[in-house]
């Protein structure tokens, strides 16, 4: 009973709770005595034990609450007593939301306090630095404010959590979460002020985007501590991630309408006009910065289609209109180019498969432009066309074919040696749009079907020169060879003629390589995939070495999941990659065989695992 | 429920660094839990544990900030060396490259903590020792060049995790009696409670760390 009193100006102690423990006890033992006849004695010593248990929990409050209100220390160490308090003060409800309060109050000061010195002060001797002295660091300082702040917001849970362990009520944690809530409310408006300033200052689009990553990131992660609940700082992180976000496509849109504004003419070599690789570069660098962003993977997807779509799309419409005044052969060149240069930006980068699919489309169908015209080149020159078109209208019931104008023998025969001219050097008659392709392959495609088409052509003539019905004398003398020759000596020059592809190298090798497993993890389809690694096995200075590595992460990946055609396809490519590398290289690699390598050499394994 | 007996006098606040698979978070682990977890995820971001040690008869409570080893984080981690009191840098003694990037990890350590800031460098996975990439002599002899503490530890079996974190935690603690390190100051990364009680006695002394309140 002393302690009690002796507590009302000194400090609580062990025995204070003993004492107020057996109050307690008291109070609850003498309810027996209420059903005796003892009754005015009971009713006594309860009134008398209820007194003391009142003035004693509004000392004991009065008491943490001085406690608390000290805690303004960065340091807070919670005393075991302390803890004792607020497991007594449970008892009455009103008493230990006030007490809490105060301790929030003070820990909100401590916090601000803290958070403005680490601005502004830094530590002793100046180190670690003010963190505004990076304020012209946009990432840093930033970065830096956000990371104090998470580890702030940890060590107060950690205090409240210290404080609050012996409380048994329900509601505990929603208790801890509201006051840390509370607690980190206190520097919302610093932290506020100082990242809107950076934003608004526009850093540029892919700081701005970086930005909005880190901030999604420390909602994340903060979140994780305070819950879910409406804590003030994180409603403050998440306003200014959309800020950021919103400023980043604000930006974004401003650099495609500036483009739209001023369209730039297709260069004289029909490639791609500074304006799109511009564009494409910027494209290129947000990607990448996407890549290493520290948001988890399907969250990072979901912005994707909406950077595409801004920057793509009006790519597309500009490269359509400058396009518009060119010839047919023209304008499908430059478009080749200009979705090429795209399809090359995109298929190094995860979550690009719809765009690359639809990149491919269109490619295609400027390539069957190229490839009829090609076609029609040739037998032009070859001075076919006219013939071919007469074959092609010429009908059963008219005239025999070798009686219609320009289609004796002699004029065939004279039209033979221009085509076998053509034959014996297909390479010749090829459209001058044709060189500016900058994808080699493209080319050798154009080439290789619009031969086909050649061939086809000639069969068609053949067939109706042959044709008893045409009345030629000797049809064997006018056209020499069957249309199996000449399928067959075209096929043979164009592989003589084939030129080694012409590669782009804006890439180095060791980020094509750790790409791969990046599209994999992202759910790339099979058929991107396979785009992807042909735009992959078509650098220049990927090397063996790199190609082994690719290999053998897809057969280590794949294995996971089995893919044999792709292996298959990796396999072939690497193979002619590989020697012709080893042609030239002069590498120990026997024939198109890929050698796997041994264990050790082999990538990082947490790289695909991730 | 008994009142704890202790509290503690200091908070040292720790850092762990070093490439991605390398342990640092079955170190942590480890040191916290004293279980060995097998299947680690890849951290993210920066993760946190705390445990209370015993130094010279003090009661230490160890922060202890567990960093992502992926390239991606690094400029989020970077953020935590601030006020680090002691940081742990981490390598694999199975892969050669996670010993050679330790050049760069220093650099990041120095550039971004305090002068104070003890170093302990750590060969993980000492466990493998069939494996073994990098000596115990040619790590032995980068920690002397670079003034670093140096242990070879197993996540796996516990061995020397406890003296890792201790070692560290003894450095600092002489430092701060040699006055080395400036108790008086914010972001130190050490914080000390004056009035550290034992009895359960709480006084409402005025606490000298600081003056004046701002608020």
């Amino acid at each position: 009973m002393s302690a009690l009193h002796a507590a009302r100006d000194g400090p609580i102690t062990e025995d204070f709770f003993k004492a107020l423990g057996r109050v307690k006890h008291i109070h609850n033992d003498v309810k027996v005595l209420l059903r005796t006849n003892q009754q005015t004695a009971g009713l006594e010593i309860m009134e008398q034990m209820a007194l003391l248990q009142e003035t004693s929990y509004e000392q004991l409050y009065r008491w943490a609450q001085n406690e608390c209100r000290a805690l303004t220390q960065e340091s807070c160490d919670i005393s075991p007593v302390l803890t004792q308090a607020m497991e007594s003060l449970q008892d009455r409800p009103v008493l230990y939301k006030y007490t809490l309060d105060e301790f929030g109050t003070a820990r909100r000061c401590a916090v601000v306090r803290g958070f403005i010195d680490a601005l502004t002060r830094g530590g002793p001797g100046g180190t670690p630095r003010p963190i505004e002295i990076h304020s012209h660091d946009p990432m840093r300082y930033v970065g830096d404010m956000l990371a104090w702040l998470h580890q702030a917001t940890a060590s107060e849970k950690e205090h409240l959590e210290a404080l609050l362990k012996q409380v048994s009520m329900q509601g505990v944690e929603e208790n801890i979460q509201e006051v840390v809530g509370h607690i980190t409310e206190g520097v919302c408006r610093p932290l506020k002020v100082r990242i809107e300033q950076v934003i608004v200052a526009e850093p540029g689009a892919v700081l701005l985007y970086k930005l909005s990553n880190l901030l999604k990131f420390y909602h994340h992660t903060i979140s994780g501590i305070v819950g879910t609940s409406l804590a003030a700082l994180l409603t403050t992180i998440e306003e200014m991630h959309l800020l950021s976000k919103k400023m980043f496509f604000n930006s974004l849109s401003l650099h495609a309408s500036k483009l739209m504004d001023k369209i730039e003419l297709p260069p004289p070599d029909l490639g791609p006009t500074c304006s799109l690789n511009q564009t494409l570069s910027l494209l290129r660098e947000v990607l990448a910065s996407h890549d290493s962003s520290v948001v988890p993977l399907d969250a990072r997807q979901a912005d994707f289609a909406q950077v595409l779509s801004c920057i793509l799309d009006p790519l597309l419409q500009l490269c359509t209109v400058s396009a518009s005044n060119l010839g047919i052969a023209d304008m499908a060149t430059y478009m080749v180019n200009s979705l090429y240069m795209m399809k090359t930006t995109l298929a190094l980068f995860e979550f690009t498969d719809k765009r690359l699919e639809m990149l491919e489309f269109q490619i295609e169908a400027h390539l069957d432009t190229l490839i009829n015209d090609q076609a029609s080149y040739v037998l032009t020159r070859a001075g076919l066309s006219y013939i071919y078109n007469c074959v092609q209208q010429h009908k059963p019931e008219q005239n025999p074919l070798a009686n219609v104008p320009s289609m004796d023998s002699a004029s065939l025969k004279a039209a033979m040696v221009q085509f076998d001219r053509y034959l014996s050097a297909p390479d010749s008659l090829m459209m001058p749009q044709l060189n500016f392709l900058l994808s080699a392959t493209l080319k050798e495609q154009i080439i290789k079907q619009s031969t086909e088409l050649v061939c086809r052509a000639y069969e068609e003539l053949y067939a109706a020169v042959m044709n008893p019905s045409s009345q030629y004398k000797e049809p064997e003398t006018i056209l020499q060879r069957s249309p199996q020759q000449i399928a067959i000596t075209s096929r043979k020059q164009l592989e003589w003629a084939s030129a080694p592809p012409k590669l782009m190298s804006r890439f180095s090798s060791g980020e094509l390589v750790s790409s791969y497993p990046k599209w994999r993890s992202s759910g790339s389809s099979l058929s991107c995939l396979l785009v992807r690694l042909e735009v992959i096995v078509q650098f220049e200075n990927i090397s063996a070495v790199v190609l082994q590595e690719l290999y053998w992460i897809v057969v280590v990946v794949e294995a996971v999941i089995p893919k044999k055609e792709v292996i298959m396809t990796l396999t072939a490519k690497l193979g002619i990659v590989l020697s012709n590398n080893h042609r030239q290289e002069g590498l120990g690699i026997k024939g198109n065989q890929v050698v796997k390598p041994g264990p050790g050499s082999g990538p990082d394994m947490g790289r695909i695992k991730d | 429920m008994a009142t704890a007996p202790y509290n503690y006098s200091y908070i040292f606040k720790y850092i762990i660094i070093g490439d991605m698979g390398v342990g640092k978070s079955c170190l942590l682990h480890q040191f916290t839990e004293k279980k060995f977890m097998a299947d680690c995820p890849h951290t993210i971001g920066v993760e946190f544990g705390t445990r209370i040690i015993e130094v010279s008869g003090q009661k230490i409570k160890l922060q202890i900030w567990d960093t992502a080893g992926q390239e991606r984080f690094r400029a989020v981690t970077r953020s935590y060396y601030r006020g680090a009191a002691g940081a742990l840098m981490v390598y694999d003694i199975t892969r050669r490259s996670t010993y050679n990037h330790l050049s760069s990890w220093l650099t990041d350590a120095r550039n971004l903590t305090n002068p104070n800031t003890v170093i302990i460098l750590i060969g993980n996975k000492a466990d493998l020792d069939a494996q073994r990439d990098v000596t115990y002599e040619e790590a032995k002899q980068f920690a002397e060049e670079n003034g670093l503490l140096f242990l070879e530890a197993s996540a796996k079996t516990g061995e020397n995790v406890e003296d890792a974190f201790l070692e560290a935690a003894k450095k600092i603690y002489q430092n701060i009696q040699d006055g080395s390190l400036d108790l008086n100051a914010a972001e130190s990364g050490v914080q000390h409670k004056p009035s550290a009680p034992q009895g359960g006695r709480i006084t409402n002394e005025p606490q000298p760390q600081r003056e004046g309140c701002g608020c």
